[in-house]
């Protein structure tokens, strides 16, 4: 029996992806694409013209989409006239060793995508800096120490932020686009919700920074409205390059997170608009005015987060020490449960220390 | 007896022991999509068999391509596969 040929819903060619919005063909279905992304960093203000952006690219296929739209973006509009953006780009790619980094594997999809744009790419290890930094936090967390896969995602994800945060500050860069999407966004959303940071989803949610996590540097996600699937549809029809994770080295149900994800997925198969209706939700819950960061993983903290006390030295010249208190959002008291104290202090205390180098470089 | 090539991506090359494409012949008439997967997961799969699959069916997360076309515009599993066409297999699950 012959399948029914199916007709794009913008120009009636034949259509070749299945969207929630409709079925389109390649060219119409890039052409949403572009639109939605440009239409998000212009409505939500996420950058200005002539901005200095940065771009932290992992080069999985969330941040390659990213470095390609931003380069169509900024180089055709529809009409083939010349773009109406116009902003400096450079790629940050942390590529220091941890479980879960990568090492030259993302740098090697990235750089022929951002030479085709003629983007500049900086890397952690091109930065003496940025490297003693990585040693004062990477490579003091006992990595083996940490059994939980959750735990182990999260905390070089905590590392990764701060590091790339650093080298955009380097760079003059206050604005930073991440690779997050309309998935990843609802993902963090449910699991905000499953380990008791609920005050955080109105920050989560929002396509613009307003949490000030990284004091200065706003990190935006303008993929908001674009969904895993779209972004993958996406470079696969471009033929963009992303590295990947080894499967075999996971399991579904090795994480929060991996739970999380096989759930959504689930749910979107027997109801498409899943990611949106939680999206649009969650968008009305009210910013706060008034609330703290936790001190490991920089969320907004509200009520519900504890303080601990922990050393940290004075100054490097000397190996005085003095007892500070951290606030720790309800995510990471669970995790301050999991590891061993020591562990935990130590990664704690050298975190500050990140800290406070990132507020030097703003005083400046 | 069409011959299909097969393409894993997003991963799932790691399942098929590094392999990102895969001919594949397919004896008899009229071959359906379902029983290529089926194939895949019996016969080339050897581990984690969850993140290809879930029961029967392709698991959810798993973008499905037939010549590089969605597979709900050409029939899902219903799909005759015919000589010479390429379906891809594409996890969304990890990674971005």
């Amino acid at each position: 029996m012959a399948t029914k040929t199916h007709h794009c819903a913008k120009c009636q060619q034949r259509a070749t992806v299945y969207d929630v919005g409709g079925s389109k063909c390649d060219s119409c279905f890039q052409q949403a694409i572009i639109h939605n992304f440009k239409t998000t960093i212009s409505r939500k203000g996420l950058a200005q013209f002539g901005d200095n952006v940065g771009v932290a690219a992992s080069g999985g296929y969330s941040s390659q989409a990213l470095i390609d739209l931003l380069g169509r973006s900024l180089s055709e509009r529809e009409d083939g006239k010349t773009s109406r953006m116009k902003m400096q780009v450079t790629i940050f790619h942390i590529d220091c060793e941890s479980p879960f980094l990568s090492s030259n594997a993302g740098i090697e999809v990235i750089q022929p995508l951002a030479a085709k744009y003629s983007f500049r790419v900086c890397t952690a290890k091109a930065s003496h800096s940025c490297q003693q930094l990585w040693k004062q936090v990477g490579e003091c967390l006992a990595w083996k120490d940490v059994k939980d896969i959750g735990d182990l995602e999260e905390l070089s994800r905590i590392v990764v932020y701060r590091m790339v945060a650093f080298l955009a500050k380097s760079q003059g860069c206050k604005i930073v686009f991440d690779g997050l999407n309309a998935s990843s966004i609802c993902r963090n959303i449910l699991t905000s919700i499953s380990s008791g940071n609920g005050f955080a989803i109105p920050f989560e949610v929002s396509p613009a920074d307003m949490s000030r996590r990284f004091f200065d540097i706003s990190i935006h996600h303008p993929q908001h409205d674009i969904t895993d699937r779209q972004l993958i549809r996406y470079v696969w029809m471009r033929q963009i390059g992303f590295i990947a994770p080894n499967l075999t080295l996971l399991g579904p149900t090795s994480s929060v997170d991996s739970l999380t994800v096989s759930f959504l997925k689930d749910l979107e198969e027997q109801h498409r608009s899943t990611i949106p209706n939680i999206l649009k939700t969650s968008s009305r819950i009210v910013v706060p005015l008034q609330f703290s960061h936790c001190s490991l993983c920089r969320v907004p903290v509200g009520s519900n987060g504890k303080f601990v006390s922990t050393c940290t030295k004075v100054s490097e010249k000397n190996d005085n020490e003095e007892q500070v208190h951290a606030l720790l959002c309800k995510a990471c008291q669970h995790r301050q449960g999991r590891m061993s104290m020591e562990t935990f202090q130590s990664f704690l205390t050298s975190l500050m220390v990140f800290d406070k180098a990132l507020q030097s470089q703003d005083n400046e | 007896m069409p011959q299909v090539e097969l393409q894993f991506g997003g991963g799932l090359e790691s399942l098929t022991g590094g392999n990102k494409v895969v001919p594949a012949n397919f004896s008899g008439e009229q071959v359906v999509l379902g029983r290529v997967i089926d194939w895949i997961r019996t016969c080339l799969i050897k581990e984690k068999h969850e993140y290809f699959v879930q029961g029967e069916h392709i698991r959810p997360g798993i973008l499905v391509l037939i010549n590089d076309v969605d597979w709900e515009l050409e029939g899902k599993t219903s799909y005759v596969i015919q000589e010479g066409d390429r379906i891809t297999f594409i996890s969304t699950l990890h990674g971005g």
